[in-house]
């Protein structure tokens, strides 16, 4: 299916339109940031915690900075962190999946057990450990959580790669003495592509999820304006305790909450209909509720 | 067949045997020093003889490799070491939380599975009709929610604000009840951060259900039991529904491994006093004996619900017991 | 369709709700009606229930964990011989007479008449002389090394004894006497490994009557207490980690008090609002930004004084703090304290710290540099005084960029192994010292003195100065009064001058309370309200 077909049917379906229009908006917000923002939002323009005003419409926070800014130029922070964070899990579960799927045998034995220790390794000393040796920036809590939730899509690619490569057209380029480098790439990685992509906006939503848990702790980095980071300091300064809670607390979470849900809206619709008989109840259900409860669990 | 589960068997004890090493390691490979837990707060002004004295109280002087046969020794007599922060053992504090833990997150695990199979199956029914696109929307909405965001607004509202629920714990403190009272207690306690946690975890049995509900749905024999005319009802109860649970059991019992692990965001937010927070604890302060021991306590029950899965799976399913022979 | 979908979801909430919740008969409302039902005498009340951050363990001075509260904490248990006042003097407290000589060496004290052990047994001039010896031989980190000075401790009788110093210790009242505790003899005799010994059987105005690990503590008041029975019938601690459930408890009336202190944005709902009601004061702890004095270009005088002009500390504590907090002395010493030297004042001056660098050859070298600024990632008023400096110092040419770390990986980069001559790795942190490091005079060469080996164990900066090393080590042994403010002025002047670290500010403390429940709280200068005198009047 083409990427245009796609969009097509993916619009055809209710949740799936209201996904994709949301999505629309998110990521407008995040590339006019800049143009939209009234203020910088890493300098001070008020008096700190400020109530909402007309020059303040969500007030300033803790330090005096405008929130309805932060708001906005955390669309693009956020929304960088879970695309980045999900392509390197996509990417690297994509490959593991399809060399464990292609060659079967004793690598995918190893590579299967390995995502077997990776699914079950405590998720937080682990955050720690490799923040502390590659330094505790924003692009560092990227490649952490993606390096750490590639293992759930690559058991449901694998599981695809199962059986694409039992097709016709893939067994006769084998006979046909394609070498395997050639064949994973011309012909199973596109077979996957589609499935791939489901997974990927899924993942987006997951990171998006784990960043927010993680600064809620007190482990994310706090000089990066992500929505996570706008909630832990409402949080940390007070903001349940006071009035301030309605325009400290409930924008940033109801930001992440529909940007969430407009990943997940497109996600799931694309699934539906990349699977017209809707995927057949084999390893990747368990794997996405996994990965649901991992994300849960250990955040 | 025997020396397929052979197999299965030492696999799952080569991926025990990794986790373990990891789970050793890694307290030890983050930076930062237990000396402060182990030597009181005023550590600066410790001699060079007496940090030394320290370690080597707690054989953290040893090389690494004779840390973890020692650790290997005592695990197994059963022995988890003593917490450096509480100087208790660890087994006790393991035990004092586990319950809460369980009693959390197992009746989180239940209730959003209830609630999941019902909305599921229902939601399949009515494919593409309002009540199927308008669950299926809320529920992911409530999965999209960050959960200590929605917990903490709960607390604020039915909590701060109205006073319905206690704000904090798992037992009103100094209360000194006993008996059904103290049940009473517990549940009031539980309430809030248990309907949390249920609302953000519903989705995902609910989609798995939805889905392999309406794939057997597309059966050739739903269609057959159809045309010959039998009641939607039985169809639904006779057929579908004992097909497509399926794979909702086999994910109820990974989700089982899991609810061990406890949530640390959620015992945070509500103050319960469970592993979750334990082990976030043990982290931030460096306590290697605690850290070491809830993963173990973590990785054991996520591996045993693993493979009790993987045994569950083929008993239920013909198609993939054929499979797993090949 | 629809409608019924949600009605049914409603009614399952509401099932589940009200299975949930017992509205029948309200349990957790009860005991709080009853301790505000029954009167005590006057305002005070019979039962007080405080919340703490995390568990100190069985609160003896071997298992209780930090500094503050758990120090504060354990002194409700255990006496000491002296107790400093309101103003931080020590009295005699166990204590009724004492003489020294004039060299400080030798000293005479002699005990209260009818001290007994919570257990009954007397508290005698042995239990004071098998305390002292014990804290030396089985190493802790806050005790041992205070005793250390001790020679010998000579019995007289039941109620007479003597300490013999080897070298004079100015600040003696003060530390060991009004911070080491005194354990019973009797129960203490034969403990080989005190960090596994849980009894906490104390002398104190209140003992411990019941312990659940990692929930509650039940201090219940020593009837037979020699300086009279304390005012509060009995303490419930409760521990709760995260602040805003702390305080949301307060609110709701599920704690009297709260152990930490709160932050200055909270005041205003807090204060006066009738139910709840706040204590402020100054504090001892310090803000500080940690210079690594060995690194280039940092180990240049020049430089530091130049990161010192450039940061508004005014600007710091108008913002961070909202005004709850006093501005840093660069002379370190906090001004409510007696050895603080008025002459020293902190100057914001960024035009001078350009000069300065420019003096110093910074921007031909370091132009381009960018330096890490490091900072606890879980604390967010040190966030965003990082985030203020390095502002501060942009506008002046030093690049410099915040890095949040873990707490432990950052104790590991700026202190590793708690130990400063192990070496360190960063370039400029925000740091703290607690009260203790600031009251007691001693720990001035812990602070800045070079021999990291010995002395120098706080100067975790290696920060180098001779005169600095003769004048602290002078004034660990000088008795006479005139002469140490001569040092401490000294000191403070050269520490102005040379810029070892950069002190922001001392925060305040702000004790949120029920004023209900007790109003009879007693604002230790610096150190809160959580002490003996909160709850026992001066003899």
């Amino acid at each position: 299916m083409s990427p245009k077909g796609m969009l097509k049917a993916i619009m055809k379906n209710r949740t799936g339109r209201i996904g994709i229009i949301l999505l629309a908006l998110i990521v407008f917000t995040a590339i006019f940031a800049p143009w939209l923002a009234p203020f910088d939002p890493y300098e001070r323009v008020a008096q700190p915690f400020q109530h909402p005003s007309a020059s303040h419409l969500l007030g300033t926070n803790d330090i005096g900075q405008d929130i309805l800014s932060e708001m906005i130029w955390g669309t693009r922070i956020s929304l960088s962190i879970g695309i980045i964070a999900a392509a390197i899990a996509i990417t690297l579960g994509t490959a593991i999946g399809i060399l464990s799927g292609y060659y079967r045998r004793w690598l995918d034995t190893i590579l299967m057990r390995f995502v077997d220790v990776v699914l079950v390794i405590p998720f937080l000393p682990l955050m720690i450990l490799l923040a502390a040796y590659l330094g505790p920036q924003l692009t560092n809590i990227i490649i952490v959580i993606g390096i750490l939730t590639w293992a759930g899509p690559a058991r449901v690619i694998r599981s695809q790669v199962l059986s694409i490569r039992e097709l016709g057209y893939v067994q006769a380029a084998r006979s046909l003495g394609g070498t395997d480098f050639k064949i994973m790439i011309r012909h199973i990685l596109p077979g996957v592509m589609p499935i791939a992509l489901a997974q990927f906006i899924r993942a987006v939503s997951t990171v998006i999820l784990i960043e927010s848990s993680l600064a809620f702790l007190g482990l994310g980095d706090p000089t990066a304006k992500s929505w996570g980071t706008v909630l832990y300091y409402a949080q940390t300064r007070g903001a349940f305790l006071t009035g301030a809670w309605v325009w400290w607390v409930l924008p940033p979470g109801l930001l992440i909450t529909f940007t969430v849900l407009a990943f997940a809206f497109t996600g799931y619709t694309l699934e539906e209909i990349l699977n017209p008989r809707l995927r057949s109840a084999g390893p990747h259900h368990r794997v996405f509720f996994n990965s649901e409860a991992v994300e849960k669990n250990r955040g | 067949m025997l020396r397929f589960w052979g197999h299965k068997l030492l696999q799952y004890g080569l991926v025990l045997l990794i986790t373990l090493v990891i789970n050793f390691s890694l307290p030890r490979l983050m930076p930062g020093s237990p000396l402060e837990l182990l030597a009181g707060e005023d550590v600066g002004r410790l001699t060079t003889e007496e940090r030394q004295e320290v370690m080597s109280r707690h054989a953290l002087d040893q090389p690494v490799h004779q840390q973890f046969i020692i650790y290997l020794g005592q695990l197994g007599q059963g022995d988890l070491g003593y917490s450096y922060r509480q100087n208790r053992p660890v087994s006790t504090i393991i035990w004092e939380r586990l319950p809460w833990t369980l009693l959390l997150t197992g009746s989180a695990l239940v209730l959003s599975s209830i609630i999941g199979v019902i909305f599921g199956t229902l939601a399949a029914w009515r494919r593409g009709r309002f009540s199927d696109v308008g669950s299926m929307s809320l529920f992911i909405f409530l999965d999209s929610m960050p959960s200590f965001w929605l917990g903490m607004i709960l607390v604020a509202l039915f909590g701060a604000r109205l006073r319905w629920f206690p704000v904090f714990g798992a037992r009103t403190p100094f209360a000194d009840y006993t008996g059904w009272a103290a049940v009473a207690d517990v549940l009031h306690h539980l309430a809030l951060p248990l309907l949390t946690l249920t609302l953000v975890t519903i989705a995902g049995l609910f989609l798995i259900i939805r889905y392999s509900t309406l794939e057997t749905l597309g059966e050739q024999y739903i269609t057959v039991a159809r045309a010959k005319g039998l009641p939607e009802r039985l169809i639904i109860f006779r057929h579908v529904l004992r097909n497509a649970m399926l794979p909702g059991i086999t994910v109820f019992m990974l989700s089982l491994g899991y609810v061990v692990s406890g949530t640390t965001v959620i015992e945070t937010v509500f103050a319960w006093p469970g592993l979750g927070r334990l082990m976030f604890e043990a982290v931030i302060q460096r306590d290697y004996p605690v850290l070491q021991a809830t993963f173990m306590v973590v990785t054991v029950c996520v591996i045993i619900a693993n493979f009790v899965a993987d045994l569950l799976y083929p008993l239920a399913d013909p198609r993939v017991r054929t499979e797993g022979r090949q | 369709m629809t409608k019924r979908l949600f009605y049914l979801c409603l009614v399952l909430l509401l099932i589940f709700a009200s299975a949930c919740s017992p509205t029948e008969d309200p349990p957790a409302a009860e005991p709080a009606d009853e301790v505000e039902d029954e009167p005590g005498n006057g305002v005070e009340a019979v039962s007080l229930r405080m919340a703490i951050p995390r568990d100190e363990g069985s609160l003896n001075p071997y298992t209780y964990v930090t500094g503050y509260p758990g120090h504060n904490l354990l002194l409700l248990i255990y006496d000491t011989v002296f107790q400093l006042d309101e103003n931080n003097v020590p009295q005699p407290w166990l204590v009724t007479d004492h003489e020294v000589d004039s060299e400080g060496i030798n000293w005479n004290f002699t005990l209260h008449d009818g001290i007994t052990w919570h257990d009954g047994a007397p508290l005698t001039a042995g239990d004071i002389k098998f305390s002292f010896d014990y804290y030396g031989e089985h190493s802790h980190s806050r005790w041992t090394n205070a005793v250390s000075a001790i020679e010998e401790i000579v019995i007289e009788d039941e109620l007479n004894f003597s300490i013999l110093l080897s070298e004079p210790v100015p600040a003696f009242l003060t530390n060991p006497l009004s911070d080491v505790p005194i354990i019973p003899e009797h129960i203490w005799q034969d403990v080989s490994d005190p960090d596994s010994f849980t009894d906490h059987t104390g002398s104190g105005p209140y003992q411990i009557t019941e312990y659940v690990p990692d929930q509650t503590y039940r201090l219940h008041a020593n009837a037979d207490y020699f300086l009279g029975k304390p005012a509060v019938e009995e303490i419930g601690m409760v521990i709760i980690e995260d602040q805003t459930a702390t305080f949301t408890a307060l609110r709701v009336g599920d704690i009297d008090i709260a152990s930490r202190s709160m932050q200055p944005e909270l005041v205003g709902d807090f204060a006066g609002e009738g139910e709840t009601d706040i204590i402020t004061g100054p504090g001892f702890t310090s803000s500080l930004l940690q210079i690594n004095n060995e690194r280039e270009p940092f180990n240049d005088p020049l430089v530091r004084k130049a990161i010192s002009r450039a940061i508004d500390i005014d600007d710091l504590v108008d913002t961070v703090m909202l005004g709850y907090g006093t501005a840093g002395s660069p002379g370190y010493i906090h001004p409510d304290l007696p050895h603080y030297n008025p002459d020293v004042e902190h100057i914001y001056d960024p035009n001078e710290a350009v000069t300065l660098l420019e003096e110093a050859g910074f921007i031909d070298t370091y132009g381009d540099h960018e330096f890490e600024l490091l900072t606890r990632s879980n604390d967010p008023l040190r966030v965003r005084t990082a985030e203020m400096i390095a502002v501060n110092l942009n506008a002046v040419g030093i690049n410099v960029s915040v890095q949040a770390l873990d707490s432990a990986t950052l104790d590991d980069l700026v202190w590793p192994e708690f130990d400063t001559s192990q070496g360190r790795d960063y370039d400029l942190s925000i740091w703290g010292w607690s009260a203790p490091i600031m009251i007691d005079p001693e720990r001035l060469g812990g602070l800045f003195h070079s021999d990291l080996e010995d002395r120098g164990t706080l100067n975790i900066g290696a920060y180098t100065n001779n005169n600095v090393d003769t004048l602290t080590e002078e004034i660990s042994v000088t008795v006479d009064p005139g002469r140490q403010q001569d040092i401490f002025n000294q000191l403070q002047v050269i520490l102005a001058d040379t810029v070892p670290f950069v002190t922001l500010y001392y925060p305040d403390g702000i004790y949120a309370y029920r004023p209900d429940t007790y109003d009879n709280w007693t604002y230790q200068n610096g150190q809160g309200v959580l002490n003996k005198l909160s709850f026992v009047n001066m003899p």
